[in-house]
């Protein structure tokens, strides 16, 4: 990034402007406050670009979260062929608990949760047994979230 | 005037239908940077430095915005977002660090503008090939619009030889013999002098006097497009009759 780039040469001007506000600042050696202050005094205000940029972060988590989830179920196998096999009471009942999940999962991660529910409204029996694997394998991931619903409950 | 826009399509970009997200490995490797402390903050510190060094950071107003009225943070946020849905081919052999990785493609959209940018006299309209489409359609230079800055006019109009003697003028303008006087004249005379630590040590400079000098040159500047401005007739009619 600082090496010049020979083919893009710099007019006079250009130049001017750019020794006129060179700094020689190292921002990768800044502390978070010495960095909040430099990007202050250059006017930068990074309020809304990092609420955006929140928000690029845990859908990208999310993401990889259902990614990791699908590995595992791929390696835990068959259940999706039994509940199928058990027939339509059986789908329903899987439906629902998936549902519920998804609505325990929305009271700590609401953004997360949409994300699952888009899932869900397009799912297929068999797409609806995977989900559930996965959802139940987040909720291990995050079993604070479970305790205080039960804290709550309680 | 053309806006510095991550929207538009860059000629590096990968053609939509191709694109691939990140997943896997190189996705946990992109969460766990942009998990790391400041990481949106340092990217944009390194993109504004980056614009200054191109010299987007106008010498006329106090500004860092870009081209557009993007911020160097806006600018953060759409690499990171776009490099994650795959419009970025991440050679991670070439850039194992993600926010080196981020870097290059600002420094890379820069260029581009820049490229856009610095054919603006051209008589007739340049064809450029449409990444998305493959169609051939006029650059959007031809389309620009009355410019509201100087700086931008004197960049671009007749391929930077306005911004030349502007320069000129502006120099004449400044006491002989002056450290001002000093630093304008090796810029202009020397393509190496676009770095601090070149020009002073060049110019035989204290980085007290050069720095003295450098906000001198910022307060009169200003002044001086301002005049300079009025006297040579340069307008917003100018920036139009190339179109």
């Amino acid at each position: 990034m600082n090496t010049p780039d020979p083919e893009q040469e710099l007019t006079r001007l250009e130049r001017l402007a750019s020794i006129l506000r060179e700094d020689g600042a190292d921002v990768d050696a800044m502390d978070s406050a010495r960095l909040a202050q430099y990007l202050k005094d250059n006017k930068v205000d990074m309020a809304g670009p990092q609420k955006r940029f929140n928000a690029i972060l845990k859908k990208a988590k999310a993401r990889r979260q259902l990614e990791l989830a699908r590995e595992r179920r791929i390696q835990a196998g068959g259940k999706a062929r039994q509940v199928l096999a058990a027939g339509s009471t059986a789908v329903e009942e899987l439906r629902e608990r998936v549902r519920g999940m998804i609505e325990r999962i929305r009271q700590h991660h609401p953004e997360q949760a949409l994300f699952y529910a888009r899932e869900y409204e397009s799912a297929t029996p068999e797409d609806m047994q995977i989900l559930e694997e996965d959802l139940m394998l987040l909720e291990m991931d995050h079993p604070e979230d479970g305790k205080r619903d039960k804290q709550d409950a309680g | 005037m053309d806006t510095l826009n991550s929207e538009l399509v860059e000629p590096d970009e990968i053609p939509a239908q191709e694109r691939v997200p990140l997943s896997g490995e190189a996705l946990d490797a992109a969460i766990r940077a942009m998990e790391s402390p400041d990481f949106l903050s340092k990217l944009t510190g390194r993109i504004m430095q980056q614009a200054k060094k191109m010299g987007f950071h106008s010498p006329f107003v106090d500004s860092m915005d870009l081209p557009g009225g993007k911020s160097a943070a806006d600018l953060a946020d759409d690499i990171v977002e776009k490099a994650l849905a795959g419009n970025y081919g991440w050679d991670r052999q070439k850039f194992p660090d993600f926010t080196n990785f981020c870097c290059s493609r600002a420094r890379s959209i820069l260029s581009n503008w820049l490229n856009r940018m610095k054919p603006f006299t051209t008589t007739s309209p340049i064809l450029e090939k449409d990444p998305e489409s493959g169609d051939l359609l006029p650059n959007a230079l031809t389309k620009a619009v009355a410019a509201e800055d100087i700086y931008s006019t004197l960049r671009f109009k007749e391929g930077g030889a306005m911004g030349d003697r502007f320069l000129e003028d502006f120099a004449l303008s400044l006491a002989d013999g002056s450290v001002e006087q000093g630093i304008v004249m090796a810029v202009f005379d020397d393509r190496e002098c676009g770095s601090r630590a070149y020009c002073r040590g060049k110019l035989g400079l204290s980085e007290a006097d050069y720095d003295a000098g450098v906000k001198r040159l910022l307060r009169k500047l200003p002044i001086f497009a301002k005049e300079w401005r009025v006297k040579n007739n340069i307008g917003s009619d100018d920036w139009k009759e190339a179109q």
